[in-house]
């Protein structure tokens, strides 16, 4: 089975074409570099993404905490990671890069805080 | 009666309907079936024009009249009169039904007297029907027939604006408007008028007719201007601009802001007024009106005013004295961005006889905050509530007038909007006692020049009140004056500083298009602003180039904290702006 | 009491470009004051949560807040101050210096300085900017905006969701919306395909499966008081309705993400010369505009597609400030750069100063091509030449020119692309 894969790693945006037999990777073609490649592979055995989302935060400038997965997940387990944040509230202050979540849904990243937040008078 | 010899006429002219009519007290009332709205708007026109109809009830159906509708809206009505009949919630002199600002300037005129005064609004503010939705242009009287009560409303109510601007302090500038006459004016005509006929007669004699026109309306000053002259009072105007007549008297103000002056002086001078209340019927003894009945419960009342704009006619059906149909008319106005203030310095139009009938004139304006307005259009539409704006009439607009200037930068659109006049088959103000209610005056059909004609229709409109028994005792505490939100848009450094100083929110822009501050928003909340769209409506947060994107959640955050209110139930106007909380996590 | 505050230089805007002008203006040791309008700095960042900033700076794919903590972080090791919540409301020049007059909740301030980077980013064109009919409910509204209710105040803009755009930001929040419970969603837009990166594509819209109807756009909103629905209506290539194929879409919020638009209207007051294709100031080779000593950058140029090309913008300016204020010369003529037939728009516009640095250009292309070529031609013949993979209007191309290439033509020169 063939997929074309549009690489990410920089705005080459090489498109690269991985065939697949059996589970295994046969062939890989048209990549630029060693980053492209791999990313191709891993598209198409084992896709992967950051997620990024929010959570409640009290006592801060605004209402929601942007956060992220300290690494990208499982594509399959996006939705998994999102209801993991479900009634997640954090109280400012909150620093850039603090652990909300560990583990998240057992992919082995953090959920971690995007930004400080401040606590701010009401 | 010869009135109903010549009714008939006319409905005889529509062969193949089956076509009648009724007449009572100088009312024509009409039934049977047409195949198309616009026949019905015809046929009722047709026998409004004919002398000595007094008004025309229009109770023919179309194909595609909206059966089921009428049906449910009166269903409903019924259901919240019956569930309301019986709660009063106050009595009152006179209760005025419509917040526009024919209501609002007649429940301020009624506030100089000891009585006691309900405002009915059914919207949540004051100001959002045909009164928001117009081009806030004061005209002279010149261009409505001389034998119309809205010619001599108009003309008296248009001198009566300057004062009303000083006392309740809205913006009010007396730009004048420049008539230009081209080469298109009487282009219809051009076959009788040929070679340079044609041109002397426009440079030479049409202005004259026009001057004498406003003679005979009753408009003083118009001044004919030729040549050079056009184009030093309006550099850019049409290059080929051959006469122009220049009408001194007209102005221009922010509509709604107009309403909303009167609406603040009145509850100020005692008028109790009641937004979000709807009137779904009357409580009658005989022919008298008892009671108001509304969502709210029964207003008891001794005289009634239907002001209710393009419901004035169920309104009227309601309390027992149908006299008119709305018929309602859709006008389109572009608004550009205030960078092209700058082309215009006059309320302009081209006079093109005759009027051509999908604009029937409208022209470009300058806005009192510099922004500019080209419009409107006319046209019958059977939904009163049809605010719709097809694209086509917007580059129909930007068609029609681009004749007008040499040059604008018609890409500045900032935005386009429609308001429905309220109009009559009479096509005049209504405003006299109803005929079969003993205690009501109908205040309708203002449609263009309504808005110039208010101070004049509320000084009208409460001398038929005293004339039908409603006595008139002056109020010595009456304050005519009604101080405005001030705006930092118009102050200097040092006053801003001032203001600062005794209270920061002067300071914190809120909307940075139209320069607005939270101490603004803050103020026009406490003086009854509940939604975001009234807030706009007197402060302009939200009518500058980016129309409410950068400011919107800003303005939305604060009503939500004044008026501790969850911010998904924020209103725009009517319904909420946004739909629940992101993983339904409130805060 | 005003409040008085004499600096080098004044940067209003607190976004990327304004920080990293900042950040450069102080390493460069002048005296410097970044003043905002909003409540923080970080500019439209910190909305921005998704990853990818950072790619070409950093080598690393970080989140808008993240990006924007870099600079700010940095700004405080600088000691710089940062004015928030403090808007400009006039600006004059004043025996010389430039004088900007701006209110906060702390009184009226007078910023005095001799020169004036510029870095207010760009607005959200609005329906009414492309035509839209209908009426005027509430639930219409553009996606920045929505991005910003959505992620920081945690509010949704209703449960089906129409997005109107193919660009990146559409494609965006379309996953922001997918992730965070709105149930129905479609984007619509005019072109054959998505008109953003392929990245978006796949990770926000195919990942999810999330509904797309391409050569489609938005005739009319409809809807009383509450967004009711839409009606589409498809398009041919050149973007026209095709009579007949109006369709009433139900859905309950419409969200246009339809272009930026830089919000140059103070400058365009103070009387900057105005590129009409870019909406945004002319400006020489140093992003200085054609009033002397103010200069704009980031997105305030042209809506760029990288922050990491836009903060590029407030490095170069930098080093035009530093030119302007050790008073070196300039041309006695600008050397004009023009776009060609096939480029939509290009910035900067000339090259002004007697000497400096290489040129970097930025342009788009109007047309779509496989293996371009960006040219360079004067009067006399090609001077420059580069190839890329592919040429596409959504696609900010970067060139850089030495500088002896465009003194070499004195007349001008024309960037285009075969």
């Amino acid at each position: 089975m063939l997929s074309d894969v549009v690489c990410v790693r920089c705005p080459r945006s090489c498109l690269i074409r991985v065939a697949v037999e059996e589970g295994s990777v046969k062939s890989v073609e048209g990549y630029g570099c060693r980053l492209g490649f791999e990313y191709a592979v891993e598209e198409v055995t084992n896709p992967k993404r950051t997620v990024c989302s929010t959570v409640r935060v009290v006592g801060g400038r605004y209402p929601r905490l942007p956060v992220r997965t300290s690494e990208p997940v499982p594509k399959s387990k996006i939705r998994e990671v999102v209801e993991a944040l479900r009634g997640v509230t954090v109280k400012a202050p909150v620093r850039r890069g603090e652990v909300i979540v560990r583990n998240v849904a057992g992919t082995g990243a953090d959920v971690v805080a995007e930004m400080d937040v401040e606590p701010e008078a009401a | 009666m010869g009135l109903e010899k010549k009714v008939r006429k006319v409905l005889e002219r529509y062969s193949g309907y089956n076509l009648s009519c009724e007449i009572r007290d100088g009312v024509v009332f009409l039934y049977g079936r047409v195949r198309s709205y616009e026949e019905w708007v015809e046929i009722g026109l047709e026998v409004g024009r004919i002398k000595g109809v007094e008004g025309v009830v229009n109770k023919i159906v179309w194909d595609g009249y909206p059966a089921e509708k009428v049906r449910e809206r009166e269903e409903r009505r019924r259901r919240i009169f019956e569930e309301n009949k019986g709660r009063v919630v106050g009595s009152y002199d006179v209760v005025v039904i419509g917040g526009g600002v024919t209501g609002t300037a007649i429940a301020r005129e009624l506030s100089r007297y000891q009585l006691r005064i309900a405002l009915l609004e059914k919207a949540p503010d004051v100001a959002t029907g045909a009164t928001k939705a117009n081009n806030g242009m004061i005209h002279a009287g010149v261009e409505p027939p001389r034998s119309t009560l809205k010619r001599k409303l108009n003309v008296k109510g248009c001198r009566m604006y300057e004062r009303w601007a000083r006392e309740l302090n809205f913006k009010y500038k007396r730009v004048g408007s420049l008539w230009l006459i081209t080469p298109r004016t009487l282009e219809k005509y051009r076959r009788f008028l040929p070679g340079p006929l044609y041109t002397l007669v426009l440079k030479y004699v049409l202005p004259y007719i026009v001057v004498l026109k406003g003679i005979i309306n009753g408009v003083r000053g118009l001044r004919v201007v030729r040549g050079r002259k056009i184009f030093e009072m309006e550099p850019y105007a049409a290059r080929d601009a051959l006469a122009a007549v220049f009408v001194p008297w007209t102005a221009i103000v922010d509509p709604y802001e107009v309403a909303v002056a009167l609406a603040e002086n009145a509850a100020a001078n005692g008028v109790e007024i009641f937004t979000s209340t709807e009137v779904v019927g009357f409580l009658k003894e005989g022919d008298t009106i008892k009671g108001v009945v509304t969502n709210r419960g029964v207003f008891l009342c001794r005289y009634v005013v239907n002001a209710a704009g393009v419901y004035a006619d169920e309104i009227a059906e309601m309390a027992g004295s149908p006299e008119y149909t709305i018929h309602p008319r859709k006008g389109v106005l572009v608004l550009f961005h205030r960078s092209t203030g700058s082309y215009v310095r006059h309320c302009l139009a081209e006079i093109i006889l005759p009027p051509p009938p999908r604009t029937k004139g409208g022209g470009i304006n300058p806005t009192p905050h510099g922004n500019v307005m080209w419009g409107p259009t006319a046209v019958e539409v059977p939904d009163k509530e049809d605010v719709s704006v097809d694209p086509e009439e917007v580059q129909l607009v930007l068609t029609k007038h681009s004749t007008i200037l040499s040059e604008f930068p018609r890409d500045r659109v900032i935005r386009y909007f429609a308001g429905v006049r309220a109009a009559t088959f009479t096509e005049d103000f209504v405003i006299r006692p109803a005929k079969w209610v003993r205690n009501l005056l109908h205040v309708a059909g203002i449609q263009s020049p309504g808005l110039a004609s208010a101070p004049a229709i509320a000084e009208y409109a409460v001398q038929k009140l005293r004339e039908m028994g409603l006595e008139l005792r002056e109020k010595p505490s009456f304050n005519p004056l009604r101080e405005p939100i001030p705006s930092l848009r118009d102050m200097e450094p040092e006053q801003a500083e001032e203001l600062i100083r005794r209270d920061p929110r002067w300071g914190h822009v809120v909307c940075e298009c139209e320069l607005v501050t939270e101490a603004e928003i803050v103020e026009a909340i406490r003086r009854g602003a509940r939604t975001v769209d009234a807030v706009k409506r007197r402060t302009r947060a939200g009518m500058g180039e980016c129309q409410g994107g950068r400011c919107l959640i800003k303005v939305a955050m604060i009503l939500s904290r004044e008026l501790g209110v969850p911010l998904p139930e924020v209103l725009k106007e009517e319904a909420p702006l946004f739909d629940g909380y992101v993983r339904g996590e409130a805060w | 009491m005003v409040i008085e505050v004499g600096k080098d230089v004044v940067v209003v805007g607190g976004g990327p470009s304004g920080l990293a002008a900042a950040v450069r203006l102080a390493e460069l040791g002048y005296g410097v004051a970044v003043v905002e309008s909003g409540d923080e700095l970080g500019g439209i960042l910190i909305q921005c949560i998704h990853d990818g900033f950072g790619t070409k700076l950093f080598g690393k794919a970080l989140s808008g807040p993240e990006f924007a903590s870099s600079f700010i972080e940095r700004l405080g090791e600088l000691g710089v101050e940062a004015w928030t919540r403090t808007h400009v409301v006039r600006v004059r020049l004043e025996g010389g210096s430039w004088v900007l007059t701006a209110v906060s909740p702390r009184g009226v301030l007078r910023f005095k300085s001799r020169a004036v980077v510029y870095a207010t980013g760009c607005r959200e064109r609005t329906p009414f900017e492309i035509r839209v009919g209908g009426t005027r409910p509430a639930g219409v509204y553009t996606a920045g905006l929505v991005q910003r209710l959505v992620n920081l105040y945690g509010v949704l803009p209703g449960r089906r969701v129409l997005i109107v755009g193919g660009g990146d930001v559409g494609m965006i929040v379309a996953r922001h919306l997918h992730l965070e419970g709105v149930e129905e969603l479609l984007v619509v837009f005019p072109e054959p395909w998505f008109a953003g990166l392929p990245r978006n594509v796949q990770q926000c819209i195919l990942d999810f499966g999330i509904p797309f109807r391409p050569r489609t756009i938005v005739k009319e909103i409809v809807g009383k008081e509450r967004v009711e629905g839409a009606v589409l209506v498809r398009v041919d290539e050149k973007w026209q309705p095709i009579k007949g194929t109006e369709e009433f879409y139900p859905c309950d919020a419409v969200v246009f993400s339809v272009g930026l638009v830089p919000n140059a209207s103070q400058l365009e007051e103070l009387g900057a010369e105005m590129d009409q294709r870019t909406r945004g100031p002319v400006v020489n080779e140093y992003f200085e505009t054609s009033l002397r000593g103010v200069f704009a950058v980031g997105n305030l140029l042209t809506p760029f597609d990288y922050v990491d090309d836009a903060v590029e913008t407030a490095f170069i300016a930098a080093e035009g400030v530093s030119k302007h204020l050790s008073g070196e010369a300039r041309r006695d003529k600008p050397i004009p750069l023009r776009p060609g037939p096939n480029v939509r728009l290009l910035v900067p516009h000339r090259v002004e100063w007697a000497s400096g640095r290489d040129v970097t250009l930025f342009l788009r292309p109007s047309v779509e091509r496989e293996n371009p070529r960006i040219s360079v031609r004067s009067s006399g013949g090609e001077l420059y030449h580069t190839r890329r993979r592919y040429a596409r209007p959504s696609l900010m191309e970067r060139v850089e020119l030495p500088r002896g290439l465009v003194e070499s033509s004195p007349e001008g020169v024309v960037v285009d692309v075969e």
